[in-house]
């Protein structure tokens, strides 16, 4: 089979699945499940085939052979390359162990969830596929609706219906901003196709247009990937979406958003901002700190377990869209394979967070206190992932963050090194002090979270506490696991994100593929493992957290300094947590001062 | 002229779904924040002077308005339009839920 099929294959498969369940499978059967899977399964396995250059030919399909010929017809690609079809096959995969998971979790599958998740696998697909502005709208919004409609899935409860509609509204804005950017770079350039049109921009100055397209792009795509202060909608879907709908969100949905701002970046902008390339690293180092700053603090204060996770997911956003803001190969290919490895392990800890709320009925830190002394096996399990997200070694993510962290250091950002070391601390020793909490019973119980309405819709989503875990909740989770630690072990994975790095940052290569239907075969620099300076940030990662649970437990212990510096904490973290209102007015006005903050950033230090 | 249009639909459905005291009148706001979109697609591909761009084969070209952001105009016109019935949908449901369809009034999640 040639690329040129695969794509669209992969792109209308899980459509056609979710149009032939939509009409047959009115009741809900085995044979629906049997379906999705296969579709999910198929999408992925074409995905992994395009990327792993099984197929022949160049990845580039043009949607009904539009094909621009001397640009006088704009064309519409799917573009395969190597970064977008491996983020493509991850939520492939991940959609499939969501389903498989999925199928004992609820007591009865309405037939809605399997077409919502196998909509939302298309949007993902088709968002990193996309070789034009205009589609990444589209898809952007598919992934939206889908995804809104899962947050408020448990529609008789008042948490999913707030959490839907701060989202819907939030994303919503959102994608119009992307669309705005992405008018100005048609109005510029007279083409919508990402590679024509940084062909085209590439030889001149950036002017205000530019700019600003730049701005509302970069503002758009900052609302699905979680950066804050456009973040406020993702903790509120999470908190309130069915828990292997959160692994989506959390592991790869918002992720995404950073993939294709990195895409957009290089292909359309990078050439005609070449000149102020430091400008624009400092704009997005800063971004990136703040999100990954925030929302750790964020995560350490939650006591629903579900929200905790979430603002972790931010917070590692943050840290990919470090690495990203290095602006060059070695950076994005740190970040690439952080993504993977992120993905894997916080997928895992929420199919884990799943199988406690499936046993127990609750996904609050105080009323689960100790409960989850019967599941050992499952305590562990969340325990080495809690330990992953800090960068533990041999970990995928320890890899990773040592490859984002080289990129750091070479461009003399060593604080932000250190910054990192304590968000990874800080989210892991989070995860840490609830499985602690949780699984041994250590310290005094959490306060219990004060809407009732939540636990109530908690309780909904399994119908009743269960005796025993089905063994197609625990696999998947298991799966994952190993597949966070050979992301750090085995070497081939290395290679692939190097190239992957690689690809994503060279304009020119994606030119020559798009423009000129040719393949260039990257120069794949040899990536080395693990360095001491990788385990040794990751240790200290590890230490971070273990302080962090161990502070947490047992308050008393605690050095005097310590608690007035926790007391003093907490002073200041009252109006960080005040301002995560629930109030989608409030996000709003949130998500505007982004826009404005971002376009003075970029109009000051552009100039 | 037009790109104050833009501007002026864009702030004014945004500070309506800020200040908004009802689930309905944001939804209706947010619709009004998309309208800005509307505009600007079609403004950039319109120029004094230009023709429909409705053609038969055969037909001389004269100077066309830009087909590719009306459709798109059209596009974004259905998206619009699949938000606004899933939100009112939501709507309906905080209403049957609560009782109400302020959204000041839903405090299920904070901090």
């Amino acid at each position: 089979m040639t690329a040129t099929v695969a794509l669209p294959i992969a792109l209308v498969i899980p459509v056609v699945a979710s149009a032939l369940l939509m009409v047959l499978g009115r009741r809900g059967s085995r044979w629906t499940d049997a379906v999705a899977q296969a579709a999910t399964v198929s999408t992925a396995v074409l995905l992994i085939a395009v990327a792993a250059g099984w197929t022949r030919g160049p990845a580039v399909h043009w949607i009904a052979g539009w094909q621009p010929t001397s640009g006088a017809i704009p064309g519409i690609p799917l573009v395969g390359d190597l970064p977008a079809t491996v983020t493509a096959a991850v939520a492939a995969v991940l959609v499939t162990a969501s389903l498989v998971y999925s199928v004992r979790y609820f007591e009865q599958v309405r037939p809605l969830y399997p077409v919502l998740l196998l909509t939302l696998l298309t949007g993902m697909v088709g968002f990193v596929l996309s070789g034009d502005l205009f589609n990444l709208f589209v898809f952007y919004e598919v992934i939206g609706v889908s995804a809104y409609a899962l947050a408020g899935y448990r529609i008789h409860h008042e948490g999913p219906l707030q959490g839907a509609i701060n989202f819907a509204v939030s994303n919503t804005l959102g994608s119009l901003l992307l669309l705005a950017g992405g008018v100005f770079v048609y109005a510029r350039t007279g083409t919508p196709n990402l590679a024509e049109a940084g062909t085209v921009l590439a030889g001149s100055d950036a002017g205000p247009l530019v700019l600003a397209a730049y701005v509302l792009i970069a503002a758009g795509l900052f609302v699905k990937a979680a950066v804050v202060p456009f973040h406020f909608w993702h903790a509120d879907a999470h908190a309130v979406a069915p828990t292997p709908v959160c692994a989506l969100f959390a592991a790869i949905m918002i992720q995404l958003g950073v993939v294709v701002f990195a895409r957009v970046h290089w292909v359309v902008f990078a050439d005609a901002l070449a000149s102020h390339v430091d400008a624009l690293r400092a704009i997005l180092t800063a971004a990136a700190t703040l999100t990954a700053v925030v929302a750790a603090v964020m995560a350490t204060l939650q006591n629903h377990i579900k929200r905790l996770l979430a603002f972790s997911s931010v917070a590692h956003s943050g840290v990919i869209l470090a690495g990203i803001a290095m602006l060059d190969p070695d950076g994005a290919t740190g970040s690439g394979l952080y993504l993977v490895a992120h993905a894997a392990t916080k997928a895992a800890l929420f199919l884990g967070l799943g199988i406690v709320l499936h046993r127990y009925g609750s996904v609050d830190e105080g009323e689960l206190h100790g409960r989850g002394r019967s599941t050992p096996v499952v305590g562990v399990m969340f325990t080495i992932g809690g330990l992953a997200l800090a960068g533990t070694p041999p970990f995928g993510i320890t890899l990773g963050k040592q490859l984002i962290d080289e990129a750091l250091l070479h461009h003399g950002h060593a604080w932000l090194v250190v910054c990192l070391v304590l968000v990874s601390g800080l989210t892991a020793g989070a995860v840490v002090r609830v499985a602690t909490r949780v699984f041994l019973g250590w310290g005094r119980p959490a306060a219990s979270h004060e809407a009732a309405d939540a636990e109530e819709a908690d309780e909904y989503e399994t119908e009743e506490a269960h005796g025993r875990t089905p063994a197609v909740m625990a696999v998947p989770m298991a799966l994952l696991l190993v597949a966070a630690l050979a992301a750090g072990i085995v070497p081939g994975v290395r290679s692939v994100a190097a190239s992957a790095g690689h690809a994503l940052t060279s304009p020119d290569t994606y030119q020559a593929l798009v423009l000129g239907g040719e393949a260039v075969e990257a120069v794949i620099p040899a990536t080395p493992g693990l360095t001491l300076k990788g385990v040794a940030i990751g240790s200290a990662g590890f230490a971070v957290a273990l302080l962090v649970a161990a502070g947490a437990l047992m308050p008393r212990r605690r050095p005097r300094w310590l608690g007035h510096l926790a007391q003093a904490g907490s002073a200041a973290v009252t109006p960080l947590r005040a301002v995560h209102s629930g109030h989608v007015g409030d996000y709003v006005a949130w998500l505007l001062t982004g826009v404005a903050v971002l376009g003075t950033g970029v109009a000051v230090l552009l100039r | 002229m037009l790109s104050a249009l833009v501007g002026y639909l864009f702030i004014i459905g945004c500070y309506g779904i800020v200040t908004s005291r009802n689930l309905v009148h944001l939804t209706l706001c947010l619709s009004v924040a998309q309208s800005s979109t509307y505009v600007l697609l079609l403004g950039v591909g319109f120029r004094e002077g230009d023709a429909v761009p409705v053609v038969q084969p055969g037909e001389p070209v004269e100077p066309l308005a830009d087909p590719l952001v009306q459709a798109l105009a059209l596009t974004d016109i259905v998206v619009g339009a699949t938000v606004s019935a899933l939100l009112l949908a939501l709507a309906v449901q905080v209403h049957k839920t609560r009782g109400t369809v302020d959204p000041n009034e839903l405090v299920a999640q904070h901090g």
